[in-house]
């Protein structure tokens, strides 16, 4: 199939210099709704990194003398409830604060990984063709062939539950439990959720960067530099790589914002990280099971997935306006 | 020529901006010019200069964020920028029409050739079945499209550069206007063919007698075609004449410069003159004398705006040497 | 054409059987399966933590889990082997193996444990020509549930739930369709307008948020907050009532009637619709727009066709032809339906069962439902490539 290509492609010019950047966070200081929306994800950012200096109880200590408290009530202990308790009377505030570490740090760390994925694969197969493009083209066909979430629902099924089995390297876990603010067994399995979603979260990058990769092949200004002896590894990382940078830090936050709605699914079906780790999404799901006699439950999980989503999106936004060098000014 | 002294157009301070973030772009600032029956006028000036927003504006094409500012353009003595928009749509195509620089793109790629000729036909004659399609050959013929009936059923992406320009010739003469805007016409196509086209405009110009305007950067096109001219710089008109006078005494140094640009056949140069400079930002435009940055022959007048002069008949231009 | 179709349908049929046999591998090798799932029952029910040899056995045979993947596999595919071939050939063939070897590991510090090694008794073709076997997905039968509808072929769950997604799907991007076309080329047409901005507003929330939160919230407002108000309110869960109830103002409504199948309808479908309105009008907003900036589209408008015309004829019909890619994958959502959308309105449609079937390790189910996920891709796909062919005269299949 011929499609004829039309202006699909944004112009590429050689390696930007500092100049275009400056240019980019002029554009995008400018752009206020962007800028509000970078600050709150800072702040959410933030909050989740200090969840357990905030947090004000017990992560897990249930208390079933105060189950379903509403927020801002007083347990009978006399202790201030700032966002309510629970179905096991535990803490919400503390929970939803655990919570955005766990919810937020997947969404940076998988998507980071993702990335990571999409970008070599993508470039390799765009930069070299040939078999590599074949391999890297038929895993797209087919990874893309099966709807994400199923994939996902099935893979996760397959090894939640069983995460103990993982062989992962034991000082790994405690990193990763470090990061997410995990106790070590929880590790596992939250690294294993965040590795399904990178696994199968890399195919837009990589398609994306290999056509990148492929129209940045065809210029003249690498017929140039090879023309001057440059080695294939120098040309990839002097010249494909920096041109491809802006639509990819644009993808990047895209996909900042699907990995975080495909966690928070996921959970929510109750097949990705499980009670008693806290995600935005398993707190929303136990919430709809009590929410016909507590409806103030399922908004508290809901917010910050809400305001995550839009900022993360209307940031994405703000970047792809100010990365366009169709735009000038 | 028969009708040379009746007017068909009269262009008076026609001014069209583009109202964008960065600022109000003039692109057109103050545009004057008359044009009679089976005349050609040929518009010069490098990109920038404003000549394709002037040829828009004359069908009130131009689209957000310009518009048309000020000034008249009365078309057969009726003023286009009061009439309305149904109005304006009836003249367009029928009265007046236009062909454009890139005539692939210019055709809509999943209509037949022949159905987008017809359109036309059928928008202002109300021309429908065999006696389109038998006019439409006969349009096709006229372009000089061998086997019009074949042609009809093709689509633009299955005709060369050439081609598709004729048939955006044939639409535009479908119902013999009274002025054809050609802006660019040979512009995007192989030196043979932009040959053939203007042997074609200019045979179908003796059959039809249309008043031209023609665009163009390339001088050669306004010697062969044109019978006055203007140049424009900046978005305004800096000089007007007679095609012969213009080459045999160019009066403005900027259009001294235009032809000392142009290679001549024969004419051994050292080298080929060239403006220094560019087009200045028509958001800011320099007070005074808009050239006089990149001219050769500025003196302590021109930091004022110098006036539209005429200094023999027929002839006018914008300069202070001339005062 | 031919050859193009030829090839594509090879190119179809190596990515299904790879997606399906790469699914089922998974499906097969998931620690969590059948077996584990008998050790748990049984700890359950009396404390015993050894499970019957013969309960064992049982499931094994039950699940196929005595065949090698490879022909396990194929017996899903196409229903073969099922015995010797032709009736004689290689009855003694091994294709698995019906009671593994086990080996007691005795540790140095005197824990033991038993890991299972080499073959006991191999299961040879002859040994499984009484087993049932389904004729093969390739041949339309997708074989028994497992767990959910035990014993009941997994062709007769489906379609008691496929009504129920076809219903909800067919109806919501139908609307979709109805609404965020002309959504898309008035806020085009219109751009940098009060209503552009407004609409565009709402579709990028709408397309950045999660479909289970726009449920929840619908659920909150139009249920729970609503009939607390003692309003008028819409039902939740499930395509009909279990039990009589009454809505305030109206009356009785009776279980099961129309009227309240039709009240359960409106959020699961309002949902699913404003989600496809958002992204499919953001989508045809941003073709048209490019679209309308086209050369053809001005040469249009020097013609002196009306401005109407230029957009629905001119600009529209370049403008639709990306939007075919978007419906490619409307098949499939037909009858894959919404998992999340129908999870949250416990709609008893397939997404449901797929979710359920999951939980459940009913893996026939499973699979059945993912290899005809794929399969209908796979014709969306080639179904809009040959529509671009007939709207796009400049694509030519080759």
């Amino acid at each position: 199939m011929s499609v004829p290509s039309s202006a699909a492609m944004p112009e590429l010019k050689p390696a930007r210099s500092e100049g275009q950047w400056a240019i980019v966070f002029r554009r995008l200081r400018r752009h206020r709704v962007a800028m509000f929306c970078f600050v709150v994800l800072i702040g959410m950012l933030t909050i989740s990194a200090l969840a357990p200096l905030i947090a004000p109880f017990e992560r897990d200590e249930p208390n079933l003398r105060a189950r379903f408290l509403t927020p801002m009530s007083v347990d009978n202990d006399g202790n201030l409830r700032l966002l309510g308790t629970d179905h096991l009377g535990r803490d919400y505030f503390t929970r939803l604060l655990y919570a955005s570490r766990v919810s937020l740090g997947t969404a940076f760390f998988a998507t980071f990984l993702a990335s990571a994925i999409g970008i070599t694969l993508g470039i390799l197969a765009g930069f070299f063709g040939g078999w590599v493009d074949v391999i890297v083209s038929r895993t797209l066909e087919v990874i893309a062939s099966i709807p994400t979430l199923v994939l996902l629902l099935i893979v996760v099924t397959v090894f939640v539950g069983r995460e103990e089995d993982i062989p992962i390297p034991r000082f790994v876990t405690s990193i990763f439990a470090g990061f997410f603010a995990v106790q070590t067994r929880e590790a596992n399995i939250v690294l294993l959720v965040n590795i399904v979603l990178a696994l199968f979260g890399w195919t837009v990058t990589a398609r994306l960067m290999r056509g990148m990769a492929m129209s940045v092949r065809e210029h003249i200004y690498i017929e140039a530099a090879r023309a001057l002896g440059a080695s294939n590894f120098r040309i990839l990382v002097r010249h494909v790589f920096p041109n491809s940078l802006p639509p990819m830090i644009v993808d990047f936050t895209l996909g900042v914002n699907a990995i975080l709605l495909a966690e928070s699914a996921l959970s929510f079906l109750g097949f990705g990280i499980q009670d008693p780790t806290p995600t935005w999404g398993n707190m929303l799901n136990n919430a709809q099971n009590y929410m016909f006699q507590h409806p103030w439950m399922p908004l508290i999980p809901a917010m910050p997935i809400l305001i995550a989503s839009l900022a993360v999106n209307y940031f994405g936004d703000g970047l792809r306006d100010a990365l366009d060098p169709r735009q000038r000014g | 020529m028969a009708n040379v002294n009746r007017e068909i157009l009269r262009v008076e301070g026609l001014k069209t901006h583009f109202f964008t973030d960065e600022g109000v772009v003039q692109a057109v600032d103050g545009v004057d010019f008359v044009l009679h029956r089976g005349e050609t006028l040929g518009i010069v000036g490098e990109s920038g200069s404003g000549k394709s927003v002037t040829s828009l504006s004359l069908l009130r094409l131009v689209s957000r964020p310009g518009r048309i500012v000020e000034g008249q353009l009365l078309f057969d003595g009726v003023d286009l920028t009061s009439i309305s928009e149904e109005q304006m749509r009836a003249i367009r195509g029928d009265r007046i029409s236009m062909i454009f620089q890139q005539p692939t793109t210019a055709l809509n790629p999943v209509f037949r050739v022949g159905d987008q000729i017809i359109e036309t036909l059928t928008i202002h004659q109300g021309l429908q079945g065999n006696e389109a399609q038998q006019r439409c050959r006969e349009l096709l013929t006229m372009v000089g499209l061998p086997d019009p009936e074949r042609r009809m059923r093709q689509y633009p992406h299955e005709l060369s550069g050439g081609q598709c320009q004729r048939i955006m010739i044939a639409m535009a003469l479908a119902c013999n206007p009274e002025l054809l805007i050609a802006d660019e016409p040979t512009t995007a196509l192989d030196v043979t063919i932009q040959a053939q086209i203007l042997d074609l405009m200019r045979a179908l110009r003796e059959k039809i007698d249309t008043a031209i305007i023609l665009i163009t950067h390339d001088m050669g096109v306004v010697a062969e075609m044109a019978d006055n001219v203007i140049v424009m710089y900046a978005g305004q008109v800096v000089e007007y004449a007679e095609v012969k006078q213009l080459f045999a005494n160019p009066l403005h140094p900027y259009t001294i410069g235009l032809l000392n640009s142009m290679p001549v056949l024969g004419d051994v140069r050292d080298e080929l003159a060239v403006i220094p400079g560019t087009v200045p930002s028509l958001i800011n435009p320099p007070v005074g004398c808009r050239f006089a940055a990149r001219c050769d022959r500025r003196f302590e007048r021109c930091t004022e705006t110098p006036p539209m002069v005429e200094p023999e008949q027929g002839r006018r231009v914008r300069c202070w040497l001339y005062r | 054409m031919t050859t193009f179709l030829i090839r594509r349908f090879v190119q179809m049929f190596f990515v299904t059987v790879v997606a399906a046999f790469l699914s089922f591998i998974l499906l097969y090798l998931a620690p969590g399966g059948p077996i584990d799932e008998l050790r748990g029952a049984q700890r359950q029910n009396d404390g015993m933590s050894r499970v019957d040899q013969t309960d064992v056995q049982r499931v094994r045979e039950r699940f196929e889990l005595d065949f090698y993947l490879p022909f396990r596999f194929s017996r899903w595919l196409i229903g073969w082997p099922s015995g010797p071939i032709f009736g004689a050939i290689g009855a003694d063939w091994q294709v698995g193996c019906s009671i593994p070897g086990q080996v007691r590991l005795v540790y140095p510090d005197g824990r033991v444990e038993i890991i299972e090694e080499g073959c006991e008794v191999p299961l040879t073709l002859a040994s499984i020509e009484d087993r049932r076997v389904s004729n093969g997905v390739f041949f339309g039968d997708f074989g028994l549930s497992q767990t959910i509808l035990r014993d009941r072929p997994v062709m007769t769950l489906i379609m008691s739930r496929l009504p129920y997604t076809l219903s909800l799907m067919g109806t919501s991007i139908l609307l979709s369709i109805l609404i965020a076309v002309p959504i898309g080329i008035y806020s085009a047409v219109r751009q940098y307008s009060r209503f552009d901005y407004t609409m565009t507003t709402i579709a990028f929330i709408g397309s950045s948020l999660p479909s289970f939160v726009f449920g929840i919230f619908a659920i909150l407002i139009f249920s729970i907050l609503a009939q607390r108000a003692g309003l008028p309110y819409l039902p939740s869960g499930n395509a009909s009532g279990a039990r009589d109830w009454v809505m305030p103002y109206f009356g009785r409504i009776e279980a099961g009637s129309l009227v309240d199948r039709g009240l359960r309808f409106i959020m699961p479908v309002g949902v699913l619709t404003f989600i496809n309105i958002a992204g499919w009008s953001r989508f045809i907003r941003a073709s048209m727009l490019e679209v309308l900036q086209q050369d053809y589209v001005r040469t249009a408008r020097a013609k002196g066709v009306k401005e109407r015309m230029v957009i629905i004829k001119h600009a529209l019909r370049n403008a639709l032809i990306p939007f075919i890619t978007l419906l490619a994958g409307v098949l499939a959502a037909l009858f894959g339906g919404a998992l999340i959308t129908e999870a949250v309105f416990n709609w008893p449609g397939l997404g449901r069962l797929f979710i359920d079937a999951l939980g459940r390790h009913d893996y026939n189910v499973v699979m059945a439902l993912l290899f005809v996920n794929v399969v209908l891709l796979m014709i969306g796909i080639l179904i809009a490539d040959i529509l671009y062919t007939i709207v796009d005269p400049r694509i030519r299949l080759s």
